[in-house]
C-alpha cells in the first residue's frame, strides 16, 4: 500500500493506516525533535504532540508536499516553538563531564557518543541552529525564516555553537590553538 | 597576520571559504589554523554520520489515547493495531540498507540494465554495494576507487584485526590504520558534500555519498569501541 493511501485511510480515521505512517517516519520525527531540544522526556512529549496535531489535522494535508516533509516540518516548529518559550537558561561548562578521547582518536573521528552528549549541552540557541544547519542540513535562509532572525545572525550562532563544541569535546591545553590567543584578523 | 584566527572565523571558512580571503591566507601559512580547520571539518562530517534515534515503544499507544481523549472516543472495544512495524522500521533504520537503496534507486532510475551484488556485475564492500560501471566524472571516480580499495583493503585490515563490513574488532586492532582509512573517506566525504550542494538532486553523489558515509561510520565505531575498551585519556 503506498503512502497516499494510507493517508486517506487514516484521513478515514483507520487506525492501522496512522499506525503505519508513524512508524514510516517516527524515527525521523524523533530523532530532530530530540536534537533540537537536547532532553529525552521533553522529546518524548513534544514528538507525540508533533504526532497527535498532525493527526488531528490530517484533513488539512492536501499533499502538497509528502507527508514525511509535512511531518517533520510540523515536528520541528513544535519544538522550536517550545524552545522560544522556555525560560530555561542551560548553564554550560565547557568540558563539563564528557567522556575524553585520545589525541590519536581525536584526529581521526569525533565519537557519536561524545557528540550527542556535547550536543545536549549546548544552549538552546546554539544547539538549534546547529543541529539544523550542520546535521538536518537547512540552509541559513530557511533557518532565519523559522526562526524570524535574519540569515546573518543564522550564520553567527553556527559558529559560535560549533567553536563551543570544540570546547566541549576537546578543552584545550596549554599549548593548544585556542590556548594560545586569538587575534581579530 | 601573525596571530591565530579565532574558532568562529575557522568555522566561516569551512562554509564560505571564498569569502574570506584574509583568513584562508592564514590557514596556508598556519600549521595550527590548519589543524583547528581539520578538527573543525571532522566535527562537521561527524553530524552527517550521526545516526536516527529510536523512539520510545509505547509512544504510538500513547498518541492514539490522546486522540481518543480528543476526539471522545473510548479505548474499549479499540481495533488493535496489526500492521507489522517493526519491519519497516527496521528497514527506515538500517544504514547499509538506505545506502544501497540510493545505489538501488540511481541505478534503477538512471542507468538501466546497471546490475549490483546477487545479479552478475557487482560488487560488494560489505553491504554497501559498488555499481559495475565506473563514473565518469572525478568526484564519481576518486569515490568509486576508495569504495574499491575498502573492498582490497578488507583482507588486511582484518588481518589487522578490523572487519570492514561488520565494524567488527579484534584484540589486535590497528586504530592508525583505521585512522587513515577515515581520513581518506573524509576527503571524498567532504568532495561530494561539497558536490551535493551545487546539485542536490545528483542521485549519483547522493548514493556514493551515503555509500562512504556508511563505510565512516563503521570503521569510526571500531575506532570508538576500541577508545571505550582501552580508556584511553590523554590530551
Amino acid at each position: 500500500m503506498d503512502e497516499r493511501e494510507l493517508i486517506a485511510r487514516a484521513k478515514a480515521g483507520e487506525r492501522d493506516a496512522r499506525g503505519a505512517l508513524y512508524e514510516l517516519h517516527a524515527q525521523r520525527v524523533y530523532t530532530v525533535v530530540r536534537r533540537l531540544v537536547g532532553d529525552d522526556h521533553l522529546a518524548e512529549d513534544l514528538s507525540q504532540e508533533a504526532w497527535v496535531r498532525a493527526f488531528e489535522k490530517l484533513h488539512l494535508f492536501r499533499g502538497e508536499s509528502a507527508f514525511g516533509t509535512w511531518i517533520y516540518r510540523l515536528a520541528t516548529n513544535v519544538a522550536l516553538n517550545r524552545l522560544r518559550r522556555s525560560s530555561k537558561r542551560e548553564r554550560v561548562e565547557a568540558g563539563a563531564q564528557l567522556p575524553r578521547i585520545s589525541k590519536a582518536q581525536d584526529e581521526a573521528i569525533v565519537s557519536r557518543r561524545v557528540l550527542s552528549q556535547a550536543l545536549d549541552k549546548l544552549p538552546p540557541g546554539y544547539r538549534r541552529v546547529l543541529v539544523l544547519h550542520d546535521i538536518e542540513g537547512w540552509t541559513h535562509e530557511e533557518i532565519a525564516k523559522s526562526l524570524n532572525c535574519s540569515a546573518g545572525t543564522s550564520k553567527s550562532q553556527l559558529h559560535k555553537a560549533r567553536a563551543r563544541m570544540r570546547e566541549l569535546i576537546s578543552p584545550p591545553r596549554a599549548d593548544d590553538h585556542t590556548a594560545r590567543g586569538e587575534a581579530r584578523v | 597576520m601573525s596571530e591565530h584566527l579565532t574558532i568562529e572565523r575557522i568555522s566561516a571558512l569551512l562554509d564560505e571559504p571564498w569569502a574570506d580571503t584574509v583568513a584562508g591566507s592564514h590557514l596556508e601559512s598556519c600549521d595550527a589554523c590548519r589543524l583547528e580547520f581539520e578538527r573543525l571539518s571532522r566535527m562537521r562530517m561527524a553530524f552527517s554520520a550521526m545516526g536516527p534515534l529510536d523512539p520510545p515503544a509505547d509512544q504510538l499507544a500513547k498518541i492514539e489515547a490522546s486522540l481518543d481523549e480528543a476526539l471522545g472516543t473510548s479505548r474499549e472495544g479499540a481495533v488493535p493495531l496489526r500492521w507489522n512495524g517493526s519491519v519497516v522500521r527496521h528497514l527506515m533504520r538500517s544504514g547499509p540498507l538506505q545506502a544501497a537503496a540510493a545505489v538501488a534507486l540511481f541505478a534503477g532510475g538512471i542507468f538501466a540494465g546497471l546490475q549490483f551484488t546477487g545479479g552478475t556485475g557487482g560488487r560488494s564492500t560489505g553491504d554497501a554495494t559498488i555499481p559495475t560501471v565506473i563514473p565518469a566524472s572525478g568526484d564519481e571516480r576518486a569515490a568509486y576507487n576508495t569504495l574499491s580499495e575498502l573492498e582490497a583493503a578488507r583482507t588486511p585490515l582484518r588481518q589487522a584485526g578490523l572487519d570492514v563490513s561488520g565494524g567488527q574488532r579484534a584484540d589486535d586492532f590497528d586504530p592508525y590504520a583505521a585512522a587513515q582509512l577515515v581520513a581518506r573517506l573524509d576527503g571524498q566525504i567532504r568532495a561530494f558534500q561539497e558536490r551535493l550542494n551545487q546539485a542536490p538532486d545528483d542521485p549519483f553523489a547522493s548514493g556514493y555519498l551515503m555509500n562512504l558515509i556508511d563505510q565512516r561510520a563503521r570503521i569510526a565505531e571500531a575506532i570508538e569501541r576500541s577508545a571505550s575498551d582501552s580508556e584511553t585519556v590523554e590530551w
